[in-house]
């Protein structure tokens, strides 16, 4: 029996081999309050965009080894990344946040370089691996695009967790993820931070003062 | 927080006006409301239902101090809501409250609606942290308190639940609000449509799915199964985002609460939700589902005890108040 290391919100990861060395396995489980045609058509679309994915951008950013994707079981055989959890380090206090946030931007930006949108950018997606290097995980709800809005919307996103869930670094972090964004987007990046102004006004009850 | 204060509590920020008598032990001594009815076929005039609170203010505010069988003098504090809502409802609301204020001498205390609907959520199902889904037609939120405030830790990023339903059942001819309609259709269906199912993230999009659903209409598609496909799609979205907050704030409590609560097929989805995650999930109580004065009463009494009180000269109604940007004083 595979040993389950974390059920997700949307798949049970255990640990399992592939020829001979370790690796983990990640299945979408069925969710059983969604109809089946739709939870199935979910679950293998979102196995294949993973996939898929991380294999385009596998050699521009730091993300785990694909080695077998089983598309009628929602299953992918990939790398067991070793670190902690972006989300866990900022909730300690003598972590470099600075640092952390500069590294996301560089990475985020490269996504974005690459036309690349993630879709859930949250710190639990995030592992730093002993050597320092950010690992970005969970690529199920990304998609390619090239329009700024949807790059907006991503890093808009991962603005919002900061917010709800890291509020007393929010200001460290986030300062430092423009940084890290700019130095690799340039020009655009301006613009980008902009449109992320804006879907925030487009809120529900956002001050416009 | 003093023992036996009385608070009046005024709802007013859409189509409902509402008070009601609640004690800072948080028993309920009455909840009167009256609601604007807005023509089969289009939503709330903003005009035509402050009219609606105008004309009906007394009354209402008479028959919850009759039904609690107190005194105007027995009051100890007048709440209001304050926003988010419909400008020309917040003003029907705060200038009665206002006038009881300044008639009894007694302290004004403003309060953000969507916080009411969390907090007496919580009184009314005994939670003390958990993930609140708050659905209505003003709200679309998936909530967990941290560092002093209730965060969102998703939401919609276009139209709420309640709207996309509303405005379904308007293009099929149906008055608003329509979920109770839209419900009762559905489940005379077991075709599913397929729509677009937008997650983003921890976030859900419905302006998609609302022009799907009425092209469907436009094609002639059967009504009972739209509104079942409607229904299937959009909760689904919504149980997915509420897992995903569960599972990244690592809670055990989900709490649905605001009008769309009153949804037997959202609960039922939920329901399975949690019990495959080992959640504990309460629904408010149907009858304090939808915006009504205990959930301003009684977090009025939470806020004056935290020391929320405004002069009659300085108080005001915001249309505009994310619940997100108030201080929760009374929460560690």
């Amino acid at each position: 029996m595979a040993k389950i290391i974390n059920i997700g919100a949307e798949a049970t990861v255990s640990i399992t081999e592939w020829f001979g060395e370790s690796a983990i396995s990640k299945r979408r489980d069925i969710k059983k309050y969604r109809r089946r045609e739709l939870d199935e058509f979910i679950r293998s679309n979102r196995t294949l965009k993973e996939a898929n994915i991380i294999n385009r951008i596998r050699e521009k950013v730091d993300v785990p080894s694909i080695y077998f994707v089983n598309l009628k079981q929602s299953e992918i055989i990939m790398e067991n990344v070793d670190g902690i959890k972006v989300k866990e380090v900022l909730m300690k206090n003598e972590s470099n946040k600075a640092e952390i946030g500069k590294n996301i931007g560089k990475i985020v930006a490269i996504l974005h370089k690459n036309n690349i949108i993630h879709g859930d950018l949250t710190t639990s997606n995030m592992i730093i691996r002993e050597n320092g290097s950010i690992c970005l995980i969970d690529f199920g709800l990304s998609t390619t695009s090239k329009k700024l809005e949807d790059k907006g919307v991503d890093i808009r996103l991962f603005k919002g967790i900061l917010q709800s869930a890291h509020n007393d670094v929010f200001n460290d972090v986030f300062n430092n993820f423009k940084k890290g964004y700019k130095s690799i987007m340039k020009t655009s990046s301006e613009e980008i931070f902009a449109i992320v102004k804006k879907i925030e006004m487009r809120g529900r009850y956002a001050r416009v003062d | 927080m003093k023992s036996g204060q009385i608070c009046i509590g005024l709802e007013s920020t859409a189509h409902t006006f509402g008070a009601s008598i609640v004690d800072s032990d948080g028993r309920i001594f009455s909840d009167v409301k009256d609601i604007y009815k807005a023509p089969k076929g289009s939503g709330i005039h903003p005009r035509e239902a402050s009219r609606h609170h105008s004309n009906i203010a007394n009354e209402v505010i008479q028959k919850a101090i009759d039904q609690a069988k107190i005194k105007y003098t027995e009051l100890d504090i007048v709440s209001y809501s304050a926003g988010p809502g419909i400008g020309p409802c917040l003003r029907v609301g705060a200038t009665a409250a206002r006038a009881l204020s300044l008639k009894l001498k007694k302290p004004l205390v403003p309060v953000n609606h969507a916080i009411g609907h969390i907090e007496l959520g919580c009184l009314l199902t005994s939670s003390t942290d958990p993930v609140n889904l708050l659905v209505s037609g003003g709200h679309t939120m998936i909530l967990g308190f941290n560092s002093g405030r209730w965060r969102a830790f998703g939401e919609t990023l276009d139209l709420t639940i309640g709207q996309l339903i509303d405005q379904i059942g308007r293009y099929a001819g149906y008055s608003s609000p329509a979920g109770a309609t839209i419900e009762k259709l559905a489940n005379e269906s077991e075709n599913y449509l397929r729509l677009p199912y937008s997650v983003k993230g921890n976030d859900v999009s419905f302006s998609g799915m609302l022009t799907s659903a009425k092209k469907m209409i436009d094609k002639g598609e059967k009504i009972e199964d739209v509104c079942f496909s409607l229904q299937e799609t959009s909760y689904a979205m919504l149980a997915e985002v509420t897992e995903r907050a569960l599972s990244f704030l690592e809670k055990k409590e989900v709490i649905i609460t605001g009008g769309v609560a009153a949804s037997t097929k959202l609960k039922e989805m939920l329901e399975i939700m949690c019990k495959e995650r080992g959640a504990k999930l309460s629904v408010i109580p149907r009858n304090y589902a939808g915006d009504c004065g205990a959930q301003i009463a009684w977090t009025g009494i939470l806020e004056y005890n935290s020391g929320t009180q405004v002069s009659v000269d300085e108080s005001w109604v915001r249309q505009s108040w994310r619940l997100d940007r108030v201080d929760v004083k009374w929460r560690k």
